[in-house]
């Protein structure tokens, strides 16, 4: 009868023993990106849904999408087909895009906004000045010369 | 003399005579690495699977006026069904060229896309050929430009395909050493030049030179501080900065002409003939005329419409001939192409010896093609160029002559075929040549 029992006690110990779990709810660290550490290539497909919602802020539509990649694949100069498709974009009606007076007015400002809005980054300060000086320079760039030299740059294909 | 002036002076001139550049009268600085004979060649891939009784056998009457000679009646249950054209241009290119009637396609699988292969790259294939990758073999258009001398931009070779489904990707293969380095500018002109296209395209943000030069700096500044950490760009083939610009300028003008109206008849034989073929054969003449390039491949595709309407391919066989008579009459008047062009045109397959059972309206039997019927097999090939260059009005009747000729005829009369770097299975058409 003791031995049964002492088996009893010792079944229960073991049984009882569980390994507690811990559950731990925080903020991961999340590194802010600087434009050197772009190192994936976007695909061409992705490259044109981006280029759109970051010109018109929506999704591009199947119709759209498909008339842009039917002149896509025409076309064996990627990098011509490109810029024919981005220059187009910016003179569709619909881009979301600040005025030409406001740019003026405020050429920092922009920067820092058309930066973080197709470069998904800030500016440095050389950057800032760079683009600003320019814009001060010749009064007749419109903003969406600026968004295509932006989006024309090797960093607005990777991300 | 003294002996030592003598040996000075003889030392000058041959170093004179091996270093002056030679003149030619074509006003190249120097030769070509091989001797040229000719100094364009359009290779029209009359393709979409074509059976010879149709086409040079005249089965169902003189379907090709403007390739083959002879008046003979279209088949009287079908003659109604077939647009009624207008003469040809000009006379029939037989007259001034060589035909192969017993041309072949001796190996692999008859699809299309083997039978592009093949005609581009000079190699048969088999069945691990994916539709979805570009050829294991260099294109003509990569030997072309990697092998001859002086090198050759992007300009001085085209790819212009019916359309912009896996035909594109012949424009250069995944070979090592060749590659988009040496492909082909590629065009699909049927899916670009339209109304969608027009829409998409035809209307770009323009920039004057202040504002282009001031672009060129934010490029240049961005990229110079941009790393992409190992990871290059997929542009395909490319072109200098200044020939995209005269790329772009042609694109605008025909988006022009496009809006204007002038593309909707532009042969002035009625708006309803002018099929996908006689598009693409349009555009092509375009491109001619504006770039003037070494080398061009076209392909035409119609005739596919076989498998399930045997009159509709008689009709588009009609019109692609139609199209290539007026090609070449193009080519006859363009200063820098007329006299110094070779064009050869060839299918890329033929198509089986009995019908299948999909009826058309004339009660007619579709056509297949399939790797085991020996007429899918058996092709025409055309070769016409100028008088003192390709013997004209002749006719070879027996079996010569293979696809995978195709390539090293074409190296061999743009002086390039003894410089290849890789090993080619096919012969010279010799028989074409004076």
């Amino acid at each position: 009868m003791k031995k049964l029992l002492l088996y009893l006690v010792l079944i229960g110990l073991f049984a009882s023993c569980k390994k507690e779990i811990s559950n731990v709810y925080d903020i991961a660290p999340v590194n802010v990106r600087q434009s050197g550490e772009k190192g994936n290539l976007k695909s061409d497909l992705q490259f044109i849904s981006i280029a759109y919602s970051d010109l018109f802020g929506k999704q591009i539509s199947t119709s759209e999408l498909n008339s842009l990649l039917s002149g896509y694949k025409a076309v064996g100069d990627k990098t011509l087909i490109i810029d024919l498709i981005l220059r187009n974009l910016l003179v569709k009606p619909g881009i979301v895009k600040i005025d030409q007076a406001t740019m003026q007015a405020d050429p920092e400002a922009f920067i820092q906004a058309s930066f973080e809005r197709f470069l998904v980054r800030e500016p440095t300060e050389m950057e800032t000045w760079f683009f600003a000086n320019l814009i001060n320079e010749n009064n007749q760039f419109l903003p969406e010369d600026i968004y295509y030299a932006l989006m024309r740059a090797e960093e607005y294909r990777h991300y | 003399m003294k002996r030592r002036d003598f040996v000075k002076q003889t030392a000058l001139t041959a170093a004179g005579i091996i270093g002056m550049p030679y003149i030619l009268p074509t006003g190249r600085l120097f030769g070509a690495s091989g001797s040229r004979k000719a100094n364009h060649v359009v290779f029209c891939l009359f393709a979409g699977g074509i059976r010879n009784l149709e086409s040079v056998q005249k089965g169902e009457g003189n379907l090709m006026r403007g390739l083959l000679r002879g008046t003979e009646a279209i088949s009287p249950d079908i003659a109604n069904s077939i647009a009624k054209l207008p003469a040809p241009l000009i006379a029939p290119l037989q007259n001034s060229g060589t035909l192969f009637k017993q041309f072949r396609y001796q190996s692999g699988p008859s699809g299309h896309y083997n039978g592009h292969t093949t005609a581009l790259t000079g190699q048969y294939t088999d069945n691990s050929l994916s539709l979805l990758e570009r050829p294991s073999n260099p294109t003509i258009f990569e030997l072309y430009r990697k092998h001859s001398s002086p090198d050759k931009s992007a300009m001085n070779a085209w790819w212009i395909s019916h359309t912009n489904d896996l035909y594109p990707i012949l424009n250069y293969s995944n070979y090592p050493g060749y590659g988009p380095a040496y492909g082909a500018n590629q065009l699909s002109p049927n899916s670009l030049f339209n109304n969608s296209g027009r829409n998409t395209f035809g209307n770009p943000l323009q920039h004057d030179v202040d504002k282009r030069l001031g672009l060129e700096k934010m490029n240049a500044f961005l990229n110079g501080g941009f790393n992409a950490a190992g990871s290059s760009l997929n542009s395909g083939i490319s072109n200098s900065d200044e020939d995209r610009a005269k790329m772009l300028s042609f694109m605008d003008n025909m988006y022009k002409q496009y809006a204007a109206g002038q593309h909707a008849d532009p042969w002035g034989i009625g708006a309803q003939y002018m099929n996908g073929d006689m598009r693409n054969i349009f555009y092509t003449e375009k491109v001619l005329q504006n770039f003037q390039p070494e080398l061009l491949v076209v392909n035409m595709f119609g005739v596919d419409t076989c498998h399930a309407n045997f009159t509709g391919y008689c009709d588009a066989l009609q019109r692609a001939d139609w199209a290539v008579n007026h090609l070449w009459n193009t080519i006859q008047n363009t200063p820098g192409l007329a006299n110094d062009t070779v064009m050869i045109v060839a299918p890329e397959i033929g198509r089986n010896g009995s019908p299948n059972t999909v009826l058309d309206a004339n009660g007619r039997g579709g056509l297949d093609h399939t790797t085991n019927d020996a007429m899918s097999r058996e092709l025409f090939c055309l070769m016409i160029g100028p008088p003192g260059v390709v013997q004209s009005n002749y006719e070879v009747n027996q079996v010569y002559g293979e696809s995978i000729d195709i390539v090293p005829t074409i190296a061999n009369i743009l002086g390039f075929d003894k410089e290849l770097g890789v090993s080619l299975p096919g012969k010279v058409l010799e028989e074409a040549f004076i």
